[in-house]
């Protein structure tokens, strides 16, 4: 039922609030243009200094999304067996921003402030897996092509796990040979000429996958 | 009279004078019959009119975007053109290229005819509608009338649009259009009628001319509520726009209409909004009257583009009523407001006859 005495003021009141708005200044940021200032403990991306680090695995441990998988440094990559319990503290992050949520309990969980927390929140890749970083790229000095960086997060299952789509499975097979190919390195029954060989055939063969990944697949 | 309305006058007798000439000579190069010649004048004020009105309606539709953005405190469109100017012809192209389907349940004629259909009667009242002295496709007797009678077709093909989509969605909108039709043309009817005491005429022009003196608003401010909530509830505006009603009927009798048929029945939601202000224009605000320095037509313009802001005013103010509050506010409120409205005009029409003056 119509309150007849308050009637007036409901009309008018939504009235009066709009056309005070018509001849306000819009709060709209015209976003690329202008650019709103973060809050300081803003949690934006995630740097590392591989210098600082020590390999504790802390920030691993910490993630709770498991975003957060290990790998040598770029020229311990022939040299260093990460399956050796001796060689621990050769290890440094690759992260997935694919599947971070920024909670920055990596950082927190870290000793040495290595990780560190940056302000920057624009960022753009063309596929998924330029989402995932290497040691060396996680302070946005260094790039490596997309080869490179499969060659090296083969170690891991950052790949099948984030990006691996219905092609999962069999980019599993593909990381198994892969350890099985390190471990005889390794162990030396296989010299380098003929473990570069093989190296090449499991990449290029991970390359064929990743070509199809985000296209669809017809399923019969 | 002043420079501008010099300037104008010169101008538009220039234009019309090379239009004449042009139909004269078209007329003696093909050796046409000279009865032809009044249906070629009046072709040709169509198609003008026809231009300035879709120029008008890219207008409109930007001016009430970027009103509604204001009216939120944002900014609403500004990528596309100057100030987003063209972004109604993009979204007009990006309609054209959609695909165009028809439900599996759909009566497909009426179906397909609907849009096009309402489209064409909501261009009829332009026919009648007086927009300066001599500004007219057509001046009929009657002219108030026929407009109402005309604009009263467009809910019954709401509703057919809406049964013969196959939706239940459609259907509900379709008969709240039916329902909303049959309860607000009567105090939509009873309240202009005080204009027509005070004007003593049923003509557009007539009516228009009656207010050199004094606007009828000032006269009858009653009327003038009473008139403009029934107006928004029969074109069905935002916080009466049961038909379609977002939150709880999709899109309500438009929500199978894809591609460019839901173009036009996007454009039918402005033409509405475009008769309907120039009819308040007309009936309460002094039709093209204004101080001299500006041609009439200008000040008919500026005034309807007011109304316009009006309705865009109480679009964004208020939200959406429930059907029964609004049939009631129709068959409880409205009714004897305007019947309160022509006993009230009736008593001091006597008194206020002599301030009335017509041209």
């Amino acid at each position: 039922m119509v309150d007849i005495k308050r009637l007036p003021l409901r009309v008018l009141k939504p009235l009066s609030v709009t056309i005070r708005y018509l001849f306000q200044k819009p709060f709209t940021v015209m976003y690329p243009r202008e650019k709103l200032n973060v809050s300081p403990n803003y949690r934006g991306i995630i740097y590392l200094d591989i210098e600082k680090c020590i390999g504790c695995g802390m920030c691993a441990r910490a993630c709770p999304n498991e975003t957060i998988e290990y790998i040598t440094k770029e020229e311990d990559f022939m040299t260093i067996n990460l399956n050796d319990k001796k060689n621990l503290k050769f290890r440094r992050p690759a992260i997935d921003f694919g599947h971070c949520m920024f909670c920055a309990l990596c950082i927190e969980a870290c000793p040495t402030g290595s990780l560190q927390r940056h302000m920057d929140y624009e960022w753009h890749v063309k596929n998924r897996i330029e989402m995932i970083l290497l040691p060396e790229e996680l302070n946005r000095l260094k790039k490596y092509t997309l080869r490179e960086k499969v060659e090296r997060l083969l170690d891991t299952t950052l790949i099948p796990k984030g990006v691996g789509d219905v092609f999962e499975e069999e980019f599993m097979k593909l990381v198994n040979d892969w350890r099985a190919l390190r471990n005889a390195l390794f162990a030396g029954t296989i010299t380098e000429d003929e473990f570069m060989k093989k190296k090449e055939v499991i990449i290029d063969k991970a390359m064929e996958i990743i070509s199809k990944l985000g296209k669809g697949v017809v399923f019969e | 009279m002043s420079v501008v309305n010099d300037i104008y006058n010169s101008v538009v007798s220039q234009i019309w004078a090379f239009i004449i000439y042009v139909l004269d000579v078209i007329f003696t190069l093909f050796n046409l019959p000279s009865w032809l010649y009044d249906y070629a004048i009046i072709l040709v004020k169509i198609i003008i009119l026809f231009v300035l009105f879709l120029v008008d309606l890219l207008f409109i539709v930007w001016f009430e975007r970027k009103l509604l953005g204001r009216f939120h405190n944002r900014r609403s469109v500004t990528e596309t053109g100057p100030a987003g100017f063209l972004q109604n012809i993009a979204d007009v192209l990006k309609l054209l290229v959609k695909e165009d389907i028809t439900p599996k349940n759909a009566k497909k004629w009426i179906f397909e005819l609907a849009p096009a259909l309402l489209m064409f009667i909501l261009f009829i009242p332009l026919a009648v509608i007086p927009f300066a002295p001599g500004y007219w496709l057509a001046r009929i007797p009657t002219s108030l009338i026929f407009v109402f009678a005309v604009s009263t077709i467009a809910p019954s093909l709401v509703l057919l649009a809406g049964w013969s989509s196959g939706n239940k969605y459609s259907m509900i909108g379709g008969f709240r259009a039916a329902a909303q039709l049959v309860a607000y043309e009567v105090p939509l009817a009873l309240s202009v009628l005080g204009v027509i005491i005070l004007s003593g005429s049923l003509d557009l022009v007539e009516i228009a001319s009656m207010q050199s003196n004094i606007w009828f608003i000032l006269l009858q401010p009653l009327g003038f509520i009473a008139y403009l909530i029934s107006t928004n509830v029969e074109f069905e505006r935002m916080p009466f726009d049961l038909p379609e009603a977002e939150s709880e009927l999709v899109v309500g009798w438009r929500t199978e209409y894809s591609s460019i048929k839901f173009g036009l029945t996007m454009g039918v939601e402005y033409l509405h909004l475009f008769v309907g202000a120039a009819l308040i224009t007309i009936l309460y605000l002094g039709g093209w009257y204004g101080p001299d320095f500006l041609p009439p037509i200008v000040w008919f313009i500026i005034k309807l583009h007011l109304v316009i802001l009006i309705f865009v005013w109480i679009r964004i103010s208020f939200p959406r009523a429930r059907i029964d509050q609004v049939i009631r506010l129709g068959w409880r409120y409205l009714i004897p407001l305007s019947v309160l409205n022509i006993i009230i005009t009736i008593l001091i029409a006597p008194y206020i006859a002599p301030f009335i003056r017509g041209v």
